[in-house]
């Protein structure tokens, strides 16, 4: 179905830890994945799953001082973890654009949008101040922000939730990146806002034919925005694989156990499955699987060693040993009539 | 409360069909700093006439995007915030009156869980105190107060041996909700507000909070008004649900029923963004374009008019009335009254 | 209870090991004020200052009163008086440990008074708000445009010099800068959730104030207080220098700097000498509130 594309994200053998004097929290471990262009990657997670210091590493913006890096990690045909600071500044927002939860993140206060749109374009691309605002008003016209021409000259706190978000994409996409990378870009919206975001990257991605690592910890939102999906616990990514197969037929109990405790389908009055237990401490991982102290199926093979990756199809893959043996029958919420106008 | 209490009180209570709680035309609004002297100063009208009724033994849920006033309702009925207008009889007796209920009876017989679970802790005191403070201020004694906060970390699911002396920075967010709902069931009360009191906890602890709230309501034989921005876990924990938008009552009804068939067109566009969880069938476009508006000097009328895709007119001049149906769900809507002028309505 | 919902507690050996993390707020910020080496090291200087100011017999061997014209002004050095002696004679190793119970008093407890009144004032007007809050604000709004220094010198100047009248014009300079600091973060605690929780447990003001408030603003308020002592005493040598404080013949700090400044061009050593005393014993506790400070910093 598709074409061998060459992967324009490849990381391999990812580690990321955190030093501090009392602990050393193992915030990655093992990670590797490829996208190729035009695809879109979601890894979903709670908090404390390394979801995000995942995100932060393919651009580079770990402190060294605290954080040890190993690993793999090309991006756009450059490997991030050999290049210096000036050079990663020359990538980001060039072929690597990263958007945010909180949109006051990535925008400045002071300046209008219009000025921080087109500032971007002339450091970047050399470009004449005209062009790069002519280029701005292109750019919020793409995002759907209404009345674009007036918004260009508006600063940050005269705009809603939703329209900074839209002006923080622009600002992201305003290099054309071949990348873009998402941390929880819908969290903290409203639900009729969170959807038009949506639909909007998926726009843009296909118009663009960027490559997005989209990160989130919303069932339904990575559904919505993801080809393939990759489930992280504890800095592991515990299942990848096309998010219909996925969400159809997980192949791991935590998989599964998010997907059952997902609000959605279950009857009222009933208890919801919920995974019992707490998520581990980071810097005292067990040494076996990570998720089998709250694993209802942990036996002793799984609690000695950390299951490897072990590939169900050419497409799917998981860390549960005994999923992978087909010893134990997951099974993903049913997709039984629901409120869908 | 003994078990023959409890029966008798449901006894009671499915001979009296009077709500638990009633709400007649609750009213706040803020005033802001700033203004042109002598012009219009910019209010905020952050609830606008709201009037529901909450049933013994139910759970309301009540949802709405930021600035539909739910949480504002939420500290009115707790009289956190002094009304500008309106009436709250709780259990018939008028609340805020001379002959009527106190604010401190009030705080007996209802509670709050708030959504932020470490702001809601005092970070200086153990757990258990935070839990025994209301007891005490009530008047009970220091070991009466002390045992009966042990009985709730019991209740909720927390061992007292290991949590009673522990602080809320050692606790995870789960724990501590765990905690801010031990300390709302401390005074016994018979209606609990849970606002927001899941939406900052991880999915997985989500499940278990919620699975704690439904066991307790049937132990405590609690009333729940549940406030939350998520339609799945109202739908999950409601038997009734109140929509809001920008200060106003859209819609009230039977949870299943206003879910399979909203009539609101607010209603309906909240229902259809959620996302699928079917990868086959994503949603190709948003249905409502445009952010919720600013309370702030909302528009005339329907204030839902501005992004209707149906307005028209009589929208822009007259406000709709939460009108009760026959089956016993109301809505605010000119579409749905006879007469009313709207083109979709019926004519009488 | 009857049955308690079965839901699975967490890990109880990691539940323990968090609980032996230690426990209280003041627990912690003990065990951090332990690791910090300066801080120690500077408690530990006062301790040791402190306790030769009250054993002062058990460290000196002669009279601080006992004064010589022959004795004058000997050098550092000189046999039996080992730090010299001053310009009547006296030994000046005697008068400095001596004029140390004064100085630490008349520095120290303007800032114990001022924390009781202050800080009653201060987190009273700042739970209260409206009328009272204005009242005090204004007041102390009144008292703190007059510089401390100056304040100080009008009330001795009034009442005539000695120590019970300096540290009572020092706590009336100190008061305001307290009442200021303590109603700021009284104010600030009444906004937070856990107190609008205690608020809707139908709770009265006195309660909310004792278990809530109080043990909340003390922290930032001691630490400012601590910072202070180091003012006060370099104020209380200030006011005995000008002979506004501690009256002659007893021994302190800043009433021997007066008094050895003839001896400046005589021996310079000697006429530093209380005014190096000052400086370690301010320093002392400056750097004593800023260890607490930090200690007391901790990211919840």
């Amino acid at each position: 179905m598709a074409e061998a594309a060459p992967p324009v994200v490849s990381v391999e053998d990812l580690h990321v830890r955190f030093v501090t004097p009392e602990a050393t929290v193992h915030a990655v471990t093992g990670v590797r994945f490829a996208l190729e262009a035009g695809r879109v990657l979601g890894i979903l997670g709670e908090s404390g799953s390394g979801k995000s210091v995942t995100l932060r590493a393919l651009l580079g913006l770990l402190q060294p001082h605290r954080s040890r890096v190993e690993g793999r990690v090309k991006v756009a045909g450059h490997e991030i973890t050999c290049l210096g600071e000036a050079e990663l500044r020359e990538v980001r927002g060039t072929k690597i654009a990263m958007i945010f939860q909180e949109p006051m993140v990535a925008l400045d206060p002071v300046f209008t949008i219009g000025e921080q749109i087109a500032e971007t374009i002339v450091r970047h691309e050399g470009v004449s101040w005209a062009d790069a605002y002519r280029r701005a008003l292109e750019l919020l016209e793409m995002v759907q922000i209404p009345s674009a021409a007036r918004r260009l000259k508006s600063y940050p706190h005269e705009m809603s939730g939703g329209m900074r978000q839209r002006a923080m994409i622009a600002l992201a996409l305003s290099c054309r990146p071949t990348v873009l990378l998402a941390d929880e870009p819908t969290t903290a919206l409203d639900v009729t806002v969170q959807i038009q975001i949506i639909v909007l990257l998926r726009q843009l991605q296909q118009e663009l034919g960027m490559a997005v690592v989209f990160v989130t910890h919303d069932v339904g939102v990575a559904v919505e925005v993801a080809d393939r999906l990759a489930v992280m616990y504890a800095g592991r990514f515990v299942e990848t694989g096309p998010t219909a197969t996925v969400i159809e037929r997980p192949a791991h109990p935590y998989t599964a156990g998010l997907l059952a405790s997902t609000v959605l389908g279950s009857v009222q009055g009933q208890r919801l499955e919920a995974i019992p237990g707490t998520p581990p401490d980071l810097s005292a991982l067990p040494p076996g699987c990570a998720f089998a102290p709250r694993c209802r199926f942990a036996e002793q093979p799984c609690r000695a060693t950390v299951p490897p990756e072990f590939a169900l199809t050419a497409t799917h893959r998981t860390r549960c040993l005994r999923a992978a043996a087909g010893e134990i029958e997951l099974v993903g919420p049913s997709l039984r009539e629901r409120a869908i106008l | 409360m003994t078990a023959l209490d409890l029966t008798a009180m449901r006894v009671a209570r499915a001979s009296n069909p009077a709500p638990l709680l009633r709400v007649d035309r609750l009213t706040k609004h803020f005033p802001l700093r700033g203004g042109i002297l002598n012009r219009a100063k910019p209010v905020v009208q952050a609830v606008d006439g709201v009037s529901f009724e909450v049933r013994a033994g139910e759970t309301l849920g009540i949802v709405g995007e930021s600035g539909c006033g739910k949480s504002t309702t939420a500290r009115l009925l707790m009289h956190l915030v002094r009304l500008d207008s309106g009436k709250i009889v709780f259990d018939g007796d008028e609340v805020g009156v001379a002959h009527g209920l106190s604010r401190r009876d009030l705080h007996r017989q209802m509670q709050m869980v708030f959504q932020d679970s470490y702001a809601s802790l005092n970070p200086r005191l153990p757990v258990a105190l935070s839990i025994a403070f209301g007891p005490l201020v009530h008047g009970a004694t220091k070991s009466g107060a002390r045992v009966r906060a042990m009985d709730l970390l019991q209740a909720v699911g927390l061992d007292p041996m290991q949590f009673a002396n522990r602080y809320p920075h050692e606790l995870s967010g789960g724990q501590r909700q765990r905690i801010n709902i031990a300390r709302a069931l401390a005074l016994e009360p018979r209606l609990v507000i849970l606002d927001e009191a899941v939406s900052a906890l991880d999915k997985s602890i989500e499940a278990q909070v919620l699975n704690l709230l439904v066991d307790l309501k049937s132990q405590f034989d609690l009333t729940y008004v549940f406030i939350s921005h998520d339609l799945n876990v109202v739908r999950f924990m409601s038997d009734r649900v109140m929509v809001m938008y920008l200060g106003k009552v859209v819609e009230l009804g039977p949870v299943d029923r206003i879910y399979r068939d909203p009539r609101h067109p607010y209603t309906k566009a909240l229902l259809s963004a959620m996302p699928s969880m079917d990868p086959r069938r994503r949603a190709t476009e948003a249905p409502l374009s445009g952010d919720p508006p600013n309370p702030i000097n909302p528009p005339s009328g329907c204030r839902f008019r501005t992004r209707c895709a149906f307005a028209e007119s009589v929208c822009e001049r007259v406000p709709p009335v939460l009108e009760l149906g026959a089956d016993g769900r109301s809505v605010a809507c000119h579409m749905l009254v006879a007469g009313s002028g709207h083109s979709r309505a019926a004519v009488v | 209870m009857a049955d308690a919902p079965a839901i699975p507690l967490a890990d109880p050996a990691e539940t323990l090991r968090r609980a032996q993390q230690g426990k209280g707020y003041w627990r912690r910020v003990w065990k951090r004020l332990r690791q910090d080496k300066v801080t120690l090291a500077m408690a530990a200087v006062l301790v040791f200052l402190l306790i030769m100011v009250i054993f002062a017999p058990w460290f000196t061997t002669h009279d601080p009163y006992d004064g010589s014209v022959l004795r004058r002004l000997k050098p550092v050095g000189y046999p039996g008086y080992w730090l010299g002696t001053d310009e009547v004679g006296r030994d000046l190793w005697s008068r400095m440990v001596y004029g140390g119970r004064l100085s630490l008093l008349a520095g120290v407890m303007p800032v114990f008074f001022a924390l009781l009144i202050g800080g009653f004032l201060g987190v009273l007007a700042g739970y209260a708000g409206g009328l009272i809050n204005s009242a005090i604000m204004r007041l102390t709004d009144v008292l703190y445009a007059f510089p401390s220094i100056l304040l100080a010198i009008a009330i001795t100047g009034i009442l005539g010099s000695g120590l019970q009248n300096t540290i009572l014009a020092l706590s009336a300079a100190f008061i305001p800068p307290i009442i200021r600091i303590s109603e700021s973060v009284s104010a600030q605690a009444c906004h937070l959730d856990f107190v609008e929780a205690a608020r809707a447990s139908g709770s009265g003001t006195l309660m909310i104030m004792r278990y809530h408030i109080l043990n909340n603003v003390l922290g930032p308020i001691l630490v400012y207080a601590t910072s202070l002592i180091s003012i006060g005493i370099i104020l209380a040598a200030g006011l005995s220098f000008l002979g506004l404080g501690v009256t002659p013949p007893n021994a302190e700090w800043g009433l021997m700097l007066n008094n050895l400044r003839q001896a400046l061009w005589v021996d310079p050593v000697i006429a530093a000498l209380p005014g190096v005393m000052i400086f370690i014993t301010s320093m002392c506790f400056n750097l004593l509130s800023d260890g607490l400070r930090q200690a007391m910093d901790v990211r919840l």
